[in-house]
C-alpha cells in the first residue's frame, strides 16, 4: 500500500471513530470502497470527500446527543416544547414587531390628522399613546383572543409585550 | 410525512443511474464513476435517499478474508419516485434537445 493510500485509509478510520453511531455504517461503507478506488491521489480525494460527507452527517447528530445528555429530563421537555412551538412563538414576536413599527411610524401622523389640536399641546401624550398604549393594548387584546386557538402566537405576543414593557420601565427609570 | 427531497442535478444523475438497472445492487464507487460525482457529493445524496426510505442498502456477502462492501438500490417507493421524476422531466428534456438541434 502506498503512502498516500495509507494516509487516506488512516484518516478515514480516525474520522469514523469520532463519528456518531448512526454515521459509522456510512463511514465503513466509504472506507470499504477505498480499496477499489483507482489511483493513490484519487484515493486521497475520495477520503477527503468522504470525511466531509461524514462530518456533515455526524455533527448534528452528535450535537443533539450532547445536548440531550447535558440538559436532563426537564431540560429535554423544555427543548422539545421549544422545537414544537418555536414557529408559533416566533410568529407572535414578528406580529408584535410589525404592530409596534406600524404604530410608532404611522400613529403620530394618524393621531395628529384625527385630532389636530393635540399636535401642539400634547406631544408627550401623543408619543405615549402611539409608542406604548396602542401597541401594548393590541398585544394584550390579540393574545387574549388567540389564547384558545393559537396559543403559541399568543405566547409570542405576550413575551414581546413583556419585553417591551421591561425596556420601557428601564428607560423611564434611567431618564427621570 | 417524510420531508420532500431536494432534486439537484446531481440527485437526478444518481436516480438516473439507479434506473439504468433498477433491481440490481450497486456499489458506491461504481455510482461515483458512472455519474462523475465525488464521494463528498455522492454520499450525502445516498444518505438523504436512505433517510426518506427511497434507497435500501445491504452489506455484500464477502468471500472469506475480504471485507464486505456496502451496496445500494432503490426501494419500490424509490423506483416509483425516480420514474415519476423522469417522466415529469421528459417534456423539458425534449424541448432542450429540440433547442440544441436548432
Amino acid at each position: 500500500m502506498s503512502v498516500a493510500r495509507h494516509i487516506a485509509f488512516r484518516l478515514l478510520q480516525i474520522i469514523i471513530r469520532h463519528s456518531s453511531p448512526e454515521s459509522r455504517t456510512w463511514g465503513d461503507a466509504m472506507l470499504r470502497e477505498l480499496d477499489f478506488v483507482e489511483g493513490d491521489w484519487q484515493a486521497l480525494l475520495w477520503t477527503l470527500g468522504s470525511a466531509t460527507a461524514l462530518a456533515r452527517h455526524s455533527a448534528p447528530r452528535q450535537l443533539r446527543s450532547a445536548v440531550r445528555k447535558r440538559v436532563g429530563p426537564a431540560g429535554r421537555l423544555v427543548l422539545s416544547w421549544i422545537a414544537e412551538n418555536a414557529a408559533g412563538v416566533l410568529s407572535g414576536v414578528i406580529i408584535a414587531a410589525g404592530v409596534l413599527t406600524l404604530s410608532a411610524w404611522g400613529g403620530p401622523d394618524l393621531m395628529s390628522t384625527a385630532v389636530p389640536q393635540w399636535q401642539a399641546g400634547h406631544a408627550r401624550l401623543l408619543e405615549l399613546l402611539t409608542f406604548v398604549l396602542i401597541p401594548e393594548s393590541v398585544f394584550i387584546v390579540a393574545a387574549l383572543a388567540l389564547w384558545r386557538r393559537r396559543r403559541n402566537i399568543a405566547v409570542g405576543l405576550l413575551l414581546s409585550a413583556m419585553t417591551f414593557t421591561t425596556h420601557l420601565v428601564v428607560h423611564v427609570a434611567n431618564h427621570n | 410525512m417524510r420531508p420532500r427531497l431536494r432534486l439537484s442535478p446531481q440527485t437526478i444523475d444518481v436516480l438516473d443511474d439507479f434506473l439504468e438497472t433498477p433491481r440490481s445492487w450497486k456499489y458506491g464507487y461504481d455510482i461515483s464513476r458512472n455519474t462523475g460525482l465525488k464521494s463528498g457529493t455522492l454520499y450525502p445524496i445516498l444518505m438523504r435517499l436512505a433517510e426518506r426510505e427511497l434507497l435500501e442498502s445491504s452489506w455484500e456477502a464477502a468471500e472469506p478474508g475480504r471485507p464486505p462492501r456496502h451496496m445500494y438500490r432503490l426501494t419500490p417507493d424509490g423506483l416509483r419516485y425516480a420514474r415519476e421524476e423522469r417522466r415529469s422531466r421528459a417534456p423539458r428534456r425534449a424541448r432542450q434537445a429540440a433547442l440544441a438541434r436548432g
